[in-house]
């Protein structure tokens, strides 16, 4: 409408124009000549007065849309090579980023969850630890810069009752951490504070999958009682599946709440104990962390002048919550960004380059245009269009792909990421891959877009060609560059995988299974009955027919789980704090722990059967805690305190044993305490038992197949006593293994990324070369007919493409150069830089090339020298 | 014939507004009159006066309305604005304030070399 108005003004011009020429003599076909010559350019004009509309714009990128889908449609493998391309490169980035965002960007599922902090406490040689019972509730009674504290403690049930004997995984939680967390429960109530004191009413909180899996969402729930190791706990409230306790790690979901202040174990009456509790506080409104901080130190000070001997030498720490659960990851999955953005670059240079190629054969279209008067930011836009066209397609696809590659991450992370329930697309990551697929649109879109508009009519088509090879092959090499770092990434990756499985463990998994045993509330009623249940047990697995011996721990080495205490060694100078003696692992054990696990004996001996209550304790230490505690001195026959003089508990040393990787194949030699000394577990105080009753673990060394005996072995040990109940069991390779998982899935994602981006790197060499060699016929054509060899062509352009990546591989080894640095904390027994991997790298890298060159040559050099010739 | 020249920049806008401020007029009188001021002295493409006046209309300078011409044909004549006046007026003032001074300065000039 606005075009016809326009239309009918210039046409009145030039008629008038034409008008009173022919009133001046003129014939009508010169006048009108003379009229559209002073006129200038119509459609040129009409261009640059739609052009001053600010309306118009949107009409016009309606237009562009509509001719970048047609120009789409008519070009459908090249727009599905793009799309395809794309999509692999923004979904990648889309899927890591909403891991990213889940795990480190979004707020904790909590109400006002940057007030949440977490409290614990630290020694010079145990730099984080869990806080003793009794310190946090002195913390909670001095604090001002918290509303309220709340504790928790990790806990295995035994739950017996209406049906089968089951084991589940709980929390042991005080009545403030509930509503320090404000949580409210789905159904009943949560504890009430006399509830969480020693002598309340048993009473009990369970999970939603729980309440759905064995009580049918039954609303009588509340008031019935459930059996808990033996206990009737009465049933008060649901707690949502929305809500979770602050974990960092997902294994273990928690189906089970009972009071904390309810249990009288000695360890939580005593200051020296640190069982495993993790104090969260709320800061009150205004509050920050540092001043928590602030105020703790001083709380700490006073408590270590009131109680020296358990908290001289006590740090507190106090930490944001979210930092404290995602600390460990945070650089990792920053790696991780940064390698799939790599891989979009790479996409990017990669669809560029299909413009680009596609850039010659619509150089007629173009120019066509600009004679015919479209304006040159109108080409300009129209190109960008189209690639923000392709963009947008791409990102949808990339979205699709992204949403099944978080399931998989998601599904293949336990015990790798925290926070996993949280991970899936939200508002954020939308935009992320909104904002993600423009800029690609315009990374890729602005080089083809800028070469169109410099060209007219005047610009001959072989100049342009000639120029848009030129970026091409910087393109080439720039993928190449790109690829490097991340090969080499992946390279070191598999290398430390390597090394890590040859180092030794300091034991034999093969052949061991391992499973976690609970004792009947029958057997774990006394101390005796404890004592008595495991010997009897282990009697019971070392008959079966297949198995070879059989012996139980109270926690596994390399399971994330260890208890630690400090010592003393006799006869040296008396510490005047729980800080001032060194620690050592402490490993509760039967007596046939050592040849199960085929761990050498250096000197003395092991634990034997005559080390029961009945005899004096002894302990059998590791070759570490020999070196390191008695560098000058035979250690066998001194006597160690644990826990410390007057309280502690005298042992004997009897013999050495090599030292087991209690950390994982990895972490050993960082761990701070890495002595290890192993006790027998019947010599060992009632707390001890208890928790062996609770869930000790059973390991058994089988002739062969060991998960073969699995089922046996649970009915060994069930038949006896059908109140005992087994669970997780795993073979020990198996356990070694998953120390690793980490970093094999940080390999996977580096792999994956590494592969897509050799395979685009050798997609866009050959794309250039079989290009060039299509350009070049004629050429060939000629210098075949003046005799050249079939083999010199062959190499001239082989050599072309290997000079294209030899150029990408020396910027790629400098670029990994000052990359692979990021990544050297994953590292282990391979250096960051280590040439043979740089090297290994680039001369791989360099035979792809190579390849990708080697088939589009192949077909240029078989071409008949007089069709090449005809064919200009 | 005296030589020809290029337009400076931003005159033409003058030029247009000026020519307009006389009263309603079509693109094609715009033309004439412009070169008959002129005295063929500018050179100017006539289609490149029209991207002038759309702009000039759009910034709300103009208006204009489609009427007969006297050929009988239907024209669409342009008028001037109060904003487009006040421009008119401002923009004259300057240009009178930079023809004196480069006038200055170019007498100065011829009068140093003398």
């Amino acid at each position: 409408m606005n075009d016809d108005r326009l239309d009918r003004e210039l046409q009145f011009h030039l008629d008038q124009l034409a008008a009173k020429y022919i009133k001046q003599g003129m014939s009508e076909t010169a006048a009108r000549q003379k009229a559209s010559q002073e006129f200038g350019g119509v459609q040129q004009v009409k261009e640059e007065c739609r052009d001053t509309r600010g309306t118009l714009w949107i009409e016009s990128t309606v237009q562009d849309v509509r001719f970048a889908l047609r120009t789409l449609r008519k070009n459908q493998a090249l727009t599905i090579a793009v799309i395809g391309t794309l999509a692999l490169g923004i979904g990648a980035n889309t899927a890591i980023f909403s891991v990213v965002n889940g795990v480190l960007l979004r707020s904790l599922p909590y109400p006002d969850p940057d007030r949440l902090i977490i409290v614990n406490e630290g020694t010079k040689d145990l730099p984080l630890m869990s806080a003793a019972y009794l310190n946090y509730l002195d913390w909670r009674k001095l604090t001002r810069t918290c509303e309220d504290l709340g504790a928790m403690r990790y806990s295995a049930f035994t739950l017996t009752g209406s049906g089968n004997t089951e084991r589940r995984w709980g929390r042991l939680a005080s009545a403030s951490l509930f509503s320090t967390l404000r949580v409210n429960p789905m159904l009943g109530r949560t504890f009430r504070p006399e509830e969480d004191a020693p002598g309340g009413k048993p009473v009990v909180l369970i999970s939603e999958s729980l309440w759905t899996k064995r009580f049918s969402r039954d609303n009588s729930i509340l008031g019935r009682t459930i059996t808990l190791n033996g206990t009737a706990y009465t049933v008060v409230g649901v707690l949502p599946s929305s809500f979770q306790f602050p974990n960092h790690w997902v294994d273990l979901p928690d189906d089970i709440a009972v009071p904390l202040g309810q249990d009288t174990d000695a360890v939580m009456q005593d200051r020296n104990f640190h069982p495993g509790i993790t104090v969260i506080g709320r800061l009150k409104p205004g509050q920050t962390a540092q001043a928590a901080g602030a105020e703790f130190l001083q709380i700490g000070q006073a408590l270590a002048q009131e109680y020296p001997k358990s908290n001289r030498g006590h740090s507190i720490l106090i930490a944001a919550l979210k930092d404290a659960l995602v600390s460990q990851v945070r650089s990792r999955l920053y790696v991780l960004m940064g390698a799939v953005a790599f891989v979009l670059l790479i996409a990017c240079a990669n669809v560029a380059n299909l413009m680009l190629a596609r850039s010659t054969s619509r150089q007629p279209e173009i120019a066509m245009r600009i004679a015919l008067g479209a304006g040159r930011f109108r080409i300009v836009r129209q190109m960008l269009t189209e690639s923000v066209v392709l963009a947008f397609a791409g990102g949808m696809a990339g979205l699709l792909l992204a949403s099944v590659g978080t399931t998989i991450l998601v599904k293949s992370a336990p015990g790798v990421l925290p926070r996993l329930q949280e991970i899936g697309v939200d508002g954020r990551v939308l935009a992320f891959s909104v904002t993600t697929s423009l800029l690609t649109g315009l990374l890729f879109g602005l080089a083809p877009a800028i070469r169109y508009s410099r060209s007219d009519l005047r610009t001959s088509v072989r100049q342009i060609i000639s120029g848009s090879h030129r970026l091409r092959d910087l393109l080439v090499i720039g993928e190449v560059a790109l690829a490097l770092p991340l090969l080499v990434a992946g390279a070191l990756m598999i290398r430390t995988i390597w090394k890590l499985q040859d180092v030794n463990p300091g034991f034999d998994p093969h052949n061991v299974v391992a499973m976690q045993v609970s004792l009947s509330p029958a057997a774990a009623s006394t101390v005796a009955s404890i004592r008595r249940a495991y010997p009897e047990l282990l009697a019971r697995l070392a008959s079966l027919p297949s198995v070879d011996s059989a012996a139980a721990i109270l926690n596994l080495p390399m399971d994330n789980n260890d208890s630690s205490a400090p010592i003393w060694i006799e006869g040296r100078p008396r510490p005047r704090s729980q800080s001032d003696m060194p620690w050592a692992l402490m490993y509760p054990t039967t007596s046939n722990y050592l040849s199960v696990m085929k761990i050498p004996l250096i000197r003395g001996r092991f634990i034997n059967d005559h080390d029961d209550a009945q005899h004096p304790s002894v302990t059998v230490i590791d070759e570490v805690m020999a070196r390191t505690l008695f560098p000058n001195q035979d250690p066998i026959g001194l006597r160690v305190w644990f826990g410390g003089p007057d309280e502690g508990l005298p042992s004997q040393i009897v013999g050495i044993v090599g030292h087991v990787k209690q950390g994982g194949l990895d972490d050993d030699v960082n761990a701070k305490a890495r002595a290890q000394t192993y006790v027998p577990m019947v010599q060992m105080p009632a707390f001890f038992l208890n928790i062996a009753a609770r869930g000790g673990t059973v390991v058994v060394r089988a002739e062969s197949n060991p998960m073969g005996l699995a089922d046996a072995a649970r009915t060994a040990i069930t038949s006896a006593d059908p109140g005992d109940t087994v669970s997780n069991v795993r073979s020990m390779p198996e356990i070694v293994s998953s120390t690793l998982t980490s970093r094999r899935f940080l390999l996977a994602l580096l792999g994956t990324f590494a592969a897509i981006a050799l395979l685009l790197a050798s997609v866009g060499i050959y794309g250039v070369i079989s290009y060039s060699v299509s350009q070049r016929t004629r050429e060939i054509g000629i210098r075949m007919a003046l005799g050249a060899k079939r083999g010199d062509i062959l190499k001239s352009i082989v050599g072309q493409g290997a000079t294209l990546a030899m150029a990408g591989i020396a910027l790629g080894i400098v670029a990994s150069f000052f990359l692979t640095r990021f990544i050297s904390s994953l590292l282990f027994g391979v250096g960051s830089t280590d040439p043979i991997t740089f090297s290994g790298v680039a001369i791989a890298l360099g035979l792809v090339a190579v390849l990708a060159s080697l088939l589009p040559a192949l077909r240029g050099s078989r071409s008949d020298p007089l069709a090449a010739l005809r064919c200009e | 014939m005296p030589p020809k020249s290029d337009l400076p920049q931003g005159t033409l806008d003058l030029l247009i507004l000026k020519v307009i401020a006389l009263g309603p007029i079509h693109g094609y009188a715009i033309a004439q009159r412009i070169q008959q001021i002129s005295r063929d002295v500018l050179q100017v493409q006539q289609g490149s006066l029209y991207p002038a006046l759309h702009r000039l209309e759009y910034k709300g300078f103009l208006a204009a309305d489609w009427k007969e011409s006297d050929t009988g044909r239907e024209a669409k004549y342009y008028r001037l604005t109060a904003k487009g006046r006040s421009h008119l007026n401002t923009e004259t003032a300057d240009w009178k304030r930079l023809v004196t001074a480069i006038g200055l300065i170019v007498n100065f000039a011829d009068g140093e070399s003398r």
